[in-house]
């Protein structure tokens, strides 16, 4: 009997059960047609597998990773901005309890130090002083006071130096610097 | 905004305060700053008098050491911006040199710190303390056809 074409192509790939083999191979080796039909499978096997051998050699490589990258740059299209903020976004906020609510926690003690210091360094949020026009100076008791610049000289000791307070129209007194070159 | 994305109460007020604490900090930044005016006088004895912009200091003009001028002239008036602890150099004729720094306040006072010098000569330091809009002047330097007189007049 006959072979099965595909049992006998099986049995050359070394594809079947210990069994199968076995009885396959008695099958073949008792019919002179099934041992034409495996020998004919073996050269047909080498002649492909020549052929792929050959192939191979043949293919060049050269420049096949420059070749690809082309391909792929070639192929990328520019992504719109408003498709970049959006991921943005998207990963931003997909973050938040990573990202926001430190920046909470930073940013509310950075506004309570800003505060703290605004307070001490500024008249930010101290109550507004009076309009001064240049001819008086406010004072907490409300009195006119008599000196309203004043200065304080160092000069080399080669030159002389005056220190004046002048009466200007409105009563007040300007301190004045007179250098004697 | 993206979609399946809220943004809860905590993050906004997180952001509001963000927002705030930046506003503040420049408004605060801001708060250092003084505008300061410097005049340039120059006082002769060429007789046209005091010039209309500079009426204010006519009673100062009369009295030691201006007295002994006749003319007093407005040849510049400059604008200055000045921050704290930031000294500027001032636009000054001839060969004066000159640097104002702003060193903060003190009661209602502007501390402020004059340096002038001619050429390579060393410095001479003013520590002025002045009201808001009182001046207080350095004078002396020699002029073309008298003396140098700079007031200096700041507002924070």
């Amino acid at each position: 009997m006959k072979q099965d074409e595909k049992i006998l192509a099986q049995y050359y790939d070394d594809e079947l059960s210990d069994a199968m083999r076995t009885r396959v191979r008695a099958q073949i080796e008792s019919s002179p047609e099934d041992t034409d039909a495996l020998t004919k499978l073996e050269t047909i096997s080498h002649f492909f597998e020549v052929m792929k051998k050959e192939n191979l050699e043949n293919v060049s490589f050269e420049g096949f990773e420059k070749r690809i990258l082309n391909e792929i740059h070639s192929a990328r299209e520019p992504v719109p901005f408003s498709e970049k903020v959006g991921v943005w976004l998207k990963e931003f906020l997909s973050h938040r309890k990573a990202v926001w609510i430190p920046a909470a926690s930073v940013a509310g003690a950075a506004f309570a130090a800003l505060l703290v210091v605004g307070l001490q360094a500024t008249s930010v949020m101290m109550p507004e002083m009076p309009s001064q026009n240049g001819l008086e100076t406010w004072q907490a008791n409300g009195t006119t006071p008599s000196v309203v610049s004043t200065v304080d000289v160092t000069a080399p000791d080669n030159i002389d130096v005056q220190e004046f307070n002048l009466e200007t129209e409105g009563g007040q007194r300007i301190a004045v610097v007179w250098i004697n070159e | 905004m993206v979609k399946g994305t809220k943004i809860t109460g905590v993050e906004m007020f997180a952001s509001i305060l963000f927002l705030s604490s930046i506003l503040f900090a420049t408004r605060l930044h801001a708060a250092e700053d003084i505008n300061c005016k410097v005049l340039t006088i120059e006082a002769s004895n060429d007789n046209s008098g005091v010039a209309q912009s500079l009426k204010e200091y006519t009673s100062v003009f009369s009295q030691k050491p201006f007295n002994s001028f006749n003319s007093f002239k407005l040849i510049s008036e400059t604008d200055y911006t000045l921050t704290l602890n930031t000294p500027r150099t001032l636009s000054l004729p001839d060969t004066l040199n000159g640097i104002l720094a702003y060193k903060g306040k003190s009661d209602s006072s502007l501390q402020l710190t004059l340096k002038l010098a001619k050429a390579q000569q060393p410095p001479i330091i003013i520590d002025g303390k002045a009201g808001n809009g009182i001046p207080f002047m350095a004078a002396g330097f020699k002029s073309p056809n008298g003396r140098w007189i700079l007031a200096v007049k700041c507002n924070d």
